[in-house]
């Protein structure tokens, strides 16, 4: 019980990190790539957080865990695990070929990387 | 069924309001964002970010149904992301 609450806690603290990165990076590849590996660890918490809830928490007889919940928890943490990373390339992809430069030259100027 | 004690149950409340601030930071960010690749990643964190909503909300009432509906929230976002970005990099509608 205590170890979900842990993990929940978790779980805000990378929310509102991804928020502050969302608000305050400057650079596009920076914000992709914080934004998107952030939501993804909070993700991960979350549902470990929540799976660690159904099986602590489950009033039932024989299996000792709620199997239904369980096996859509970690479907649903696969499926993320692989496709957050995937979509953050696919789409930092496209901006590169089409032409967004890495690094703006002001940044390089004033040392402001950001 | 699942039966959660009061404490974690109010905990979940206050992750509804963490994962709403976070909405609506995505939703600032997607109207000042420079490029339209901003957008599109702001696309993708919407996503992200309604499904943990529904994922806890399914917690909360104990239902399974709910869960279905997030794989599917989730599958249709990365289709969006991947197919939005293949059209963007291939030039979009002006080519």
């Amino acid at each position: 019980m205590i170890l979900a609450a842990v993990l929940i806690v978790l779980s805000w603290f990378l929310v509102a990190c991804g928020v502050i990165a969302l608000l305050r990076v400057k650079n596009i590849y920076t914000r992709m790539l914080s934004a998107t590996l952030i939501d993804t660890v909070a993700h991960l918490f979350l549902a470990l957080g929540l799976i660690t809830l159904s099986i602590v928490c489950y009033e039932g007889d024989f299996p000792y865990f709620c199997f239904q919940h369980l096996i859509r928890y970690l479907l649903l943490l696969a499926f993320h695990l692989l496709s957050g990373p995937v979509s953050a390339h696919v789409n930092a992809r496209s901006a590169y070929l089409t032409g967004v430069p890495i690094a703006r030259l002001e940044d390089k100027e004033g040392g402001n990387y950001e | 069924m699942i039966e959660l004690p009061g404490f974690i149950e109010i905990m979940l409340q206050i992750t509804f309001f963490v994962l709403i601030i976070g909405v609506l930071a995505v939703l600032i960010r997607f109207i000042i964002g420079p490029t339209i690749w901003d957008r599109i990643l702001m696309v993708n964190l919407l996503s992200i970010k309604i499904m943990m909503l529904v994922v806890v909300y399914a917690m909360i009432t104990g239902s399974v149904f709910m869960l279905d509906m997030a794989l599917v929230l989730g599958l249709t976002g990365f289709l969006t992301i991947t197919l939005l970005s293949k059209f963007i990099m291939s030039g979009g509608r002006e080519k």
